[in-house]
């Protein structure tokens, strides 16, 4: 097998805005990839819709650039149907915790080994600037004009209290804590959610890659992530918020189960059926 | 002069490995005259809980085990337990039994209620055994004794003291009144036996017994012969959601996802458990659009898939149904329809989603619809929705409804031998260099990689796209990509099954219909057409789209068409309007089948205004 370069896995050009954050998803995803050595043909990415889900066509793999919300249900299905393939499901902040935010417990619990990037901005971005589900609280906007009376979610608490194998943050401005993040999250076996700092450079003037890079910073060397209640407790009270790993359990995934019992013959089957409703 | 044509229809497709698109072929096996002379209908009925649907799965299997053709039909609440009327029809026949049967010859009423609730059903000259010694809630011993109107029989069997003094539990019920029907109609004893054993053990077989012992007299009712035959011994007793079940197996799905819902939820569990011994996997979603994505992932991924659902459901998938007319993928989904709108009846059976089914989502999104009449052709057109679906790279829908899914009724052993399955249309070697996943053919289907195939790496998209995936908002670009996506359904109309002809040649009347109804509609035009009446009638099983010219030919000597369906607005009739058919709607919308007299009726009343 060649090594692989970033540059094999690129797809069609992107047409974000110049300095959007999700170049620098896209970059660190590609870097990724080729570290991982990751044949493209073996590799699914299914995404929702939004700014950051047009990322299933830049990638160089079968994209399935989905509808609103439905990068995971879809990405489940590709993984059900050919377990061998590595799956990625790319959503937003609006598409993955808004609208398909009712896919996210349910692909924890299943342990459904997938890599979730959930690509945050805090905003719609395709819409124009609308808040989204971690928006802060008094944001204004056209749909908010006396500011949003809502309170944000925390993405990696949830996702940690919903029981994911594996939960880590990133953020592209710091890029090789993002690529090693990403490695770490496909090498996992089982759900891996992963809460991407995207600054939008076109709306949010709040979350700009300033800000993050003021407020994050790398996860402590000492920092064990094999403690789920205080991976929870660090999510929840963290004044910078921590760029790593937060929780990495081991254990079996959803198509593991099931695979001990022995395969007939569709015609055999059948006719085994007829003997039952005689 | 009467043309018949049998229910009997089985796929048979070529390969379409080359851009041949020769898909589907119906082959009709074995025609005869299906005509209805004797039957008996035996209705059960009681309260949920009182093991009134058990009772009537057992007796139904007893029929076919004792050779003679049946038909179970279960009419219940919402609630699996509590208050509510339930009730189990079985009909039984010489030949195969059409519909459930109007009226009932004898009724088994498990509960005082029952007999009220049922008397107007029964026909002169039957019979009704019911609970002469019932308890009351207390578990003192009442005496009743209904009023049974002039030439209605009755017999009188201590079901709850027998059950409840003598086995301790009104549980076994049920079992007692079997008995007594053994004893009453002459139905086998130990066929009966065999039946209750298996399912509930040997100590069951008391109350079976005590209920046998209590009758000594064997009443005629009817003069239909209960009696032990040989034949049919081969025969399967399969139930639509089952038969559908087992054609998806045989089409060679892969991955069935769902979310549990009446009265669609049995084909989730059949496969639950038969899927994974065949290599599939069952997976129950979060949501119906989870299930639906579920499976466009799946499909997208090289394996053939299906979701099930009901109306709520399907309201739920319509957006990934879209999806797969734009992304062009194949899958498979079934609507069980039952009453709606919004939660509705959810037990009771209804034809109103063929709106839904042709129309739901948004934008011109192009999809196949398939309606299957009878359990056996729930095999045979789940088979063929597979192979147009992935023949056409399309979403395939497939109506049926309560009636259709969860009655039971006699099949012969599906024919195997002559299945062929469609393969989706996969790119070559030449077709890699520079793959183009929407390339521009001349009937629209595009050679579809699939994971793992070097050089056919490509976004599926539902953004409007060019031949290679890209995102377009060009005019002439979306005509021709709407266009092909459209063109595809042309495929499906030339190849897909055709319409079902049946009654007189020389027909001035027509009905048509589609799905659950055409039992009856069989029944009704046959009894028409023995007296004359020049009746026939058409079921397309192609609802979408429509098989126009074959349509146009029936109705063009007809004086009238009177458009047959479980609805309210009559969504068909509507249907065929817009594509120039000029038709009557008969509609019936009261969450159960038609009856034959009710068509029949409805047939001499068309005759007499012609």
């Amino acid at each position: 097998m060649d090594k692989k370069s970033p540059m094999d896995y690129r797809g069609a050009k992107p047409i974000w805005c110049q300095g959007c954050g999700d170049y620098g998803v896209l970059s660190c995803l590609m870097k990724a990839l080729s570290d991982l050595n990751i044949e493209s043909r073996d590799l699914a990415l299914a995404s929702g819709i939004g700014c950051s889900s047009r990322i299933a066509a830049f990638v160089k793999c079968y994209g399935f650039h989905s509808i609103h919300g439905r990068a995971l249900p879809i990405a489940m299905g590709i993984k059900l149907a050919n377990p061998q393939l590595t799956v990625i499901a790319a959503a937003g902040d609006g598409d993955g915790l808004a609208i398909g935010g009712g896919h996210l417990p349910h692909m924890a619990r299943r342990n459904m080994d997938i890599t979730y990037l959930l690509i945050d901005n805090s905003l719609y971005g395709m819409t124009k600037g609308q808040p989204s589900p971690t928006a802060q609280k008094g944001v204004v906007s056209k749909t908010t004009p006396k500011g949003s009376p809502e309170a944000p979610l925390n993405p990696v608490a949830m996702a940690l209290v919903y029981g994911a194998s594996f939960v880590g943050r990133g953020f592209p401005g710091k890029p090789d804590a993002l690529v090693d993040l990403i490695k770490e999250g496909i090498s996992h076996r089982g759900f891996s959610f992963l809460h991407i700092l995207s600054p939008c450079i076109t709306f949010n003037e709040r979350e700009t890659f300033r800000y993050y890079n003021e407020r994050t910073e790398l996860m402590s060397t000492d920092y064990l992530p094999d403690d789920r209640v205080k991976a929870i407790t660090l999510a929840m009270t963290e004044d910078k918020l921590h760029l790593g790993t937060f929780c990495k359990e081991e254990r079996p995934v959803y198509t593991d189960y099931g695979t001990d019992i022995e395969v007939m013959e569709r015609e055999t089957l059948i006719k085994k059926l007829y003997e039952r409703f005689k | 002069m009467i043309d018949f044509i049998p229910l009997n229809t089985a796929c048979f497709n070529k390969n379409l490995d080359e851009l041949d698109i020769q898909l589907l072929r119906t082959k009709f096996v074995n025609a005869k005259l299906l005509y209805m002379s004797n039957s008996l209908v035996i209705r059960i009925a009681g309260t949920a809980g009182e093991g009134v649907l058990s009772a009537g799965d057992m007796l139904n299997l007893a029929m076919k085990r004792a050779g003679h053709h049946t038909m179970l039909f279960q009419s219940y609440g919402a609630e699996v337990r509590g208050d509510g009327p339930s009730m189990a029809q079985v009909r039984v026949s010489d030949s195969p039994v059409l519909s459930h049967g109007d009226e009932v010859d004898i009724l088994i009423a498990l509960n005082q209620d029952a007999v009220s609730l049922n008397l107007s059903e029964i026909k002169k000259g039957g019979l009704v055994i019911y609970d002469g010694q019932p308890l009351d809630t207390f578990g003192s011993q009442k005496t009743f004794t209904p009023s049974l109107p002039e030439g209605i029989q009755g017999i009188s069997v201590p079901l709850a003291s027998i059950s409840y003094q003598k086995l301790n539990s009104l549980v076994s019920k049920n079992l007692v009144a079997l008995g007594a029907f053994s004893a009453v109609s002459g139905l086998p004893f130990e066929i009966i036996a065999d039946i209750v054993k298996a399912r509930f053990g040997e100590k069951s077989l008391s109350a079976l017994k005590m209920g046998l012992d209590n009758v000594t007299a064997k009443a005629s009712v009817t003069g239909f012969n209960l009696e032990m035959r040989s034949s049919l011994q081969e025969m399967l007793i399969l139930s639509g959601n089952q038969a559908l079940s087992m054609g998806a197996i045989a089409a060679g799905v892969k991955v069935f996802a769902g979310y549990p819902i009446t009265p669609a939820t049995d084909i989730m569990e059949f496969l639950a458990t038969e899927l994974p011994k065949v290599g599939g996997r069952v997976i129950q979603t979060e949501d119906e659009i989870s299930a639906v994505c579920t499976v466009l992932g799946s499909s997208f991924a090289g394996s053939k898939a299906m979701t099930a659902t009901s109306g709520p459901g399907l309201s739920l998938m319509v957006e990934g149904i879209g999806l797969a007319s734009m992304a062009e993928v194949p899958v498979v989904i079934v609507d069980v329809q039952r009453a709606g709108p919004s939660t509705g009846m959810p037990t009771k059976t209804e034809q109103s989603d063929l709106n839904i089914a042709i129309f739901g989502s948004h934008g011109d999104s192009p999809r196949i619809v398939l309606a299957p009449s009878t359990v056996e052709e729930c095999f045979y057109l789940t088979i063929e929705a597979f192979n147009i679906a992935e023949a056409c790279q399309t979403p395939v829908l497939i109506l049926s409804d309560q009636f259709l899914g969860q009655r039971r009724e006699t099949v012969s052993p599906f024919d195997l031998s002559g299945l062929k399955l469609a393969q989706r249309l996969k790119p070559d070697i030449e077709e890699l260099k520079g793959y183009k996943r929407y390339r521009l053919t001349d009937n629209g289907v595009s050679p579809l990689a699939v994971p793992g195939m070097e050089g056919g790496e490509h976004a599926a998209t539902g953004l409007e796209h060019r031949e290679d995936g890209s995102p377009s908002y060009d005019p002439d670009n979306h005509i021709a990509m709407t266009a092909k996506r459209w063109g595809k359904l042309e495929l499906a109309k030339l190849e897909s099954v055709k319409p079902v002809r049946f009654g007189a040649a020389d027909a001035l009347i027509g009905i048509i219909g589609w799905g659950s109804t055409e039992g009856a509609v069989r029944e009704a035009v046959s009894k028409a057409n023995e007296v004359g009446l020049k009746v026939a009638a058409l079921y397309p099983k192609l609802l979408n789209p429509l098989q126009t010219d074959i349509i146009e030919d029936f109705v063009r000597p007809l004086k009238k068409v009177v458009v047959v369906e479980n609805n309210y607005t009559g969504q068909f009739a509507a249907v065929l309007r817009s594509n120039g058919i000029t038709c009557e709607s008969f509609t019936l919308c009261e969450g159960r089948p038609f009856k034959v007299a009710e068509v029949l009726k409805r047939i001499e009343e068309s005759c007499y205004k012609t």
